[in-house]
């Protein structure tokens, strides 16, 4: 490998995906192993090279990393140059808040290495960023941070709610409120389906979830009452990616439907995922399934564009969640900035989010 | 200088209209205007000298005033208070989804509405199917804080054209419309059609101060013509009268030495291509045997400003402002595929900003200052010598390598495209507001100074 620079034209860039590494037997990139076997390969074959790292590896003459041996098929350690485009699959908050992580990131700026997304956005930032967008507005559920007495005035206007941590991601510590006949009934998402007491009124809940919410900012989030599939809910996932024209395109849609009796339709909370069109035709029609779909996909993109130009640094993925609700109408549900790669089936090809990361970092290179 | 007071609605037994404090001359107002409905009434100063509106609900209902959380503008006139302006925005192509009713481009519009708080309007969309000419109604449709919602409201103050495409304008019914608003009830109507690429030349050349800058262009009416033109620049450009998109566009070179002529093109699989051809009847021949050549025109060819070997033109969008100046609203360069004919994205191209292009600031305020002066001069000529009140063009403009300015399209009707790249988005912004703020404008003009209008 040669080391590229990030200016001018590079005809075989160099590019490297950040992220924690177990490194007892072989290395373990975690939940992004595969998909690093899938960017090395794609990457291989447009003739750039592509590396693995972790924080502690870095440095400004060259980076310890993991470069894939296709002679021997495995992951191995190398001292390789600095790359030109790195991808953040960091997969912990508080690392990314460190100051260390800090420090790299001016390091990184001042080499003219290109780091994109920058760093988890919290669901609050996000909120922010969307609420500046006037033509969002209709599609963005109402939110607040939470604390006790917006509880209290949320569960005045609306029967049901969701509470959620800021820097939650997978569908964790959700806890929904649901009021019927003046009792308020609470669950909780992290154990399959654990129903809290009634309670009578606002304090008395809030008491009751202190313990979650006290010492983790939470948004308040209005319930939207989405429309389900069998009585199981659903929800759609929206893989966006900047090409490399810099322009956002949606790479795939898949509809999640939540695992029975569960309000949350995360694939790491027993969901499963379904054809988007033919979901929505089976409750909508497929005229209307057809124009849904398609608002979907601009909505997804109008989305991806607010949140890539408010946050700083760059943002090249986003994986958009929105709802539809009984009536047919749309919500932004949320945004996450690491979106999971397990929606798309992997066979022998590499998949369309691998190829649209691949020209992302191309894109950037030529920047 | 304009201003914009907040409205509010009351429910009253007796009919009750409030005026801001800060009006002069409130008390001699007797008619109280919104749209092209007009009410006697009795006025009186907000009594607690707030300065807003307040109307009572049988005038809300009288005047078919929605009750939409933006400040409207006030035109005092005749006696006449009048509120608004209602922008009546014309398009084609509704769907029967209240989600979505203007297809593909129902985000444009909604965006194009949102921007209404911000300017002090009530924009909405129609198409000719929701007007109730018995009523003098029009079934609108809104852009709120719930999504999309039809309302019917009066005719507009002006109405700002935005039909998809020159086979809609073409419509008779849409033609009649256009009359109709026009001439019975006096509606200013901006942004009255699409240019023709030949018409635009031909009209600019009648202004000596507009002809330098443009190059030598025809219609595709004989060999001979692109015989000359070939020798003197050695490349001319073919290119549809009315395409738009980068479609169809053609270069043809001549190689002096030994006599080839090559044709550079797009071909249908979308590939960028270069033929050789020994005459140009044989070049002719093949690639323009589909298609009409009285629909195409002929260009000189202009050596371009190049970025690492790949073409690049600029895309400059003039608006008129609220106070009916124009303004440059958004610049970009646009630098082309490899190989390829044209900037345009969709076959390679990349758009980016000045700043973005130019490492070198004095290089790039130069440039800027430039393209700027030109678009600004060849807006004001265009505005004089077409039909029409025109509030908007898109100029397709190049320098040469000796930094002169050449111009190669003018679009009435500028595509929007550009304006997704993260650096343009705050010039997208600012084209939409300048475009309603040019309607605040044309209603102010219509209402107090209508001879200015309707020469």
């Amino acid at each position: 490998m040669k080391p590229a620079k990030s200016q001018g034209q590079t005809i075989s860039p160099v590019i490297a995906l950040l992220t924690e590494i177990k490194e007892d037997n072989g290395p373990d990139f975690g939940k992004v192993h595969s998909f690093c076997e899938e960017l090395h390969q794609g990457i291989s074959e447009l003739g750039g090279s592509f590396y693995v790292f972790s924080m502690k590896g870095f440095s400004e003459e060259g980076v310890e990393g993991f470069y894939y041996d296709g002679d021997d098929d495995e992951w191995k350690k190398g001292f390789l140059p600095l790359p030109a485009v790195i991808y953040n699959r960091i997969s912990s908050r508080r690392t990314e808040i460190s100051k260390g992580f800090k420090g790299f990131q001016n390091k990184l700026d001042s080499m003219g290495i290109k780091l994109f997304n920058h760093r988890f956005l919290s669901k609050w930032e996000i909120h922010e960023f969307l609420l500046n967008e006037e033509h969002l507005h209709p599609f963005i559920p109402e939110t607040h941070l939470y604390h006790e007495q917006v509880l209290a005035s949320m569960l005045g206007m609306h029967d049901e709610l969701y509470i959620k941590p800021v820097h939650g991601s997978q569908g964790r510590n959700i806890i929904q409120v649901v009021q019927d006949e003046g009792m308020i009934q609470a669950s909780l998402s992290s154990l399959s389906a654990k129903e809290l007491p009634a309670y009578k009124n606002a304090g008395d809940l809030a008491r009751a979830i202190a313990p979650l919410t006290e010492n983790r900012m939470c948004i308040i989030q209005q319930g939207l009452k989405l429309s389900e599939l069998n009585g199981r809910r659903m929800d759609f996932r929206i893989l966006c990616h900047k090409n490399a024209q810099q322009f956002w395109k949606v790479t795939s849609i898949v509809a999640r439907v939540s695992a029975e009796q569960l309000f949350v339709s995360n694939i790491a909370r027993g969901g499963e995922v379904m054809k988007p069109i033919q979901t929505l035709s089976l409750i909508f029609g497929k005229e209307q399934a057809r124009q849904q779909l398609s608002l979907m996909r601009e909505l997804a993109l109008e989305t991806a564009e607010a949140i890539g130009r408010n946050a700083e640094g760059l943002t090249g993925e986003l994986g958009i969640d929105i709802g539809v609700d009984i009536k047919g109408n749309l919500w932004l549900i949320e945004a996450n900035s690491k979106p999971s790669k397990n929606f798309e089936e992997r066979g022998m090809k590499i998949r369309p989010s691998t190829k649209a990361i691949i020209d992302h970092c191309y894109g950037l290179c030529k920047l | 200088m304009r201003k914009k007071y907040p409205i509010e609605f009351i429910d009253h037994s007796k009919q009750v209209v409030f005026i801001p404090a800060d009006l002069p001359n409130s008390k001699d107002i007797t008619r109280i205007a919104f749209g092209n409905k007009v009410l006697d009434v009795t006025c009186a100063p907000h009594p607690k000298g707030r300065n807003v509106i307040v109307l009572s609900d049988d005038v809300q209902k009288e005047l078919s005033m929605p009750e939409l959380p933006a400040p409207l503008h006030v035109f005092i006139d005749q006696q006449t208070l009048f509120i608004g302006p209602l922008i009546g925005i014309l398009t084609s192509g509704f769907t029967p989804y209240p989600f979505r009713p203007i297809g593909e481009r129902s985000m444009f519009f909604a965006k194009l509405l949102s921007v209404n708080k911000s300017v002090g309007a009530l924009p909405f969309v129609f198409g000719e199917e929701h007007i109730d000419w018995d009523q003098g109604l029009i079934d609108g449709y809104f852009f709120v804080d719930g999504g999309w919602k039809t309302i019917k409201v009066p005719f507009p103050n002006v109405v700002y054209d935005r039909l998809p495409n020159r086979r809609t304008e073409r419509k008779a019914e849409l033609r009649d419309l256009k009359a109709r608003m026009q001439t019975d009830y006096l509606i200013p109507w901006y942004n009255p059609g699409f240019f023709s690429k030949l018409d635009v030349f031909e009209r600019l050349q009648q202004d000596d101060r507009a002809a330098e800058y443009l190059p030598e262009t025809h219609e595709f009416s004989s060999f001979s013509v692109i015989e000359r033109m070939l020798s003197s620049y050695g490349n001319v450009y073919v290119k549809p009268a009315n395409g738009s998109l980068g479609l169809g566009i053609h270069q043809i070179l001549y190689d002096k030495h030994n006599g080839d002529y090559y044709c550079r093109y797009r071909d249908q699989e979308g590939n960028n291509k270069l033929t050789k051809f020994d005459t140009l009847e044989k070049l002719v021949k093949k690639i323009f045997h589909k298609r009409n050549l009285s629909q195409m025109i002929v260009q000189q060819g202009i050596s371009l400003l190049r970025s690492e070997k790949r073409l690049i033109d600029f895309r400059v969008h003039t608006n008129k402002d609220e106070y009916g100046e124009w303004q440059v609203a958004a610049i970009a360069a646009k630098i082309a595929g490899q190989g390829s004919v044209t900037t345009h994205v969709n076959n390679g191209g990349v758009v980016k900003s000045l700043d973005e292009l130019f490492e070198d600031q004095n290089e790039r305020e130069r440039i800027e200052k430039e393209l700027c002066d030109v678009s600004l001069l060849l807006s004001s000529i265009l505005e004089k010598n077409m039909e029409g009140i025109i509030g908007e063009i898109g100029f397709d403009l190049g320098i040469d390598k000796s930094g002169k300015v050449w111009l190669f399209e003018a679009n009435s009707k500028p595509g929007r495209s550009i304006f997704k790249h993260p650096k343009l988005k705050n010039f997208d912004l600012l084209t939409r507001k300048l475009s309603l703020s040019f309607g605040i404008f044309l209603a102010e003009k219509a209402i107090t100074a209508p001879e200015d209008i309707f020469k």
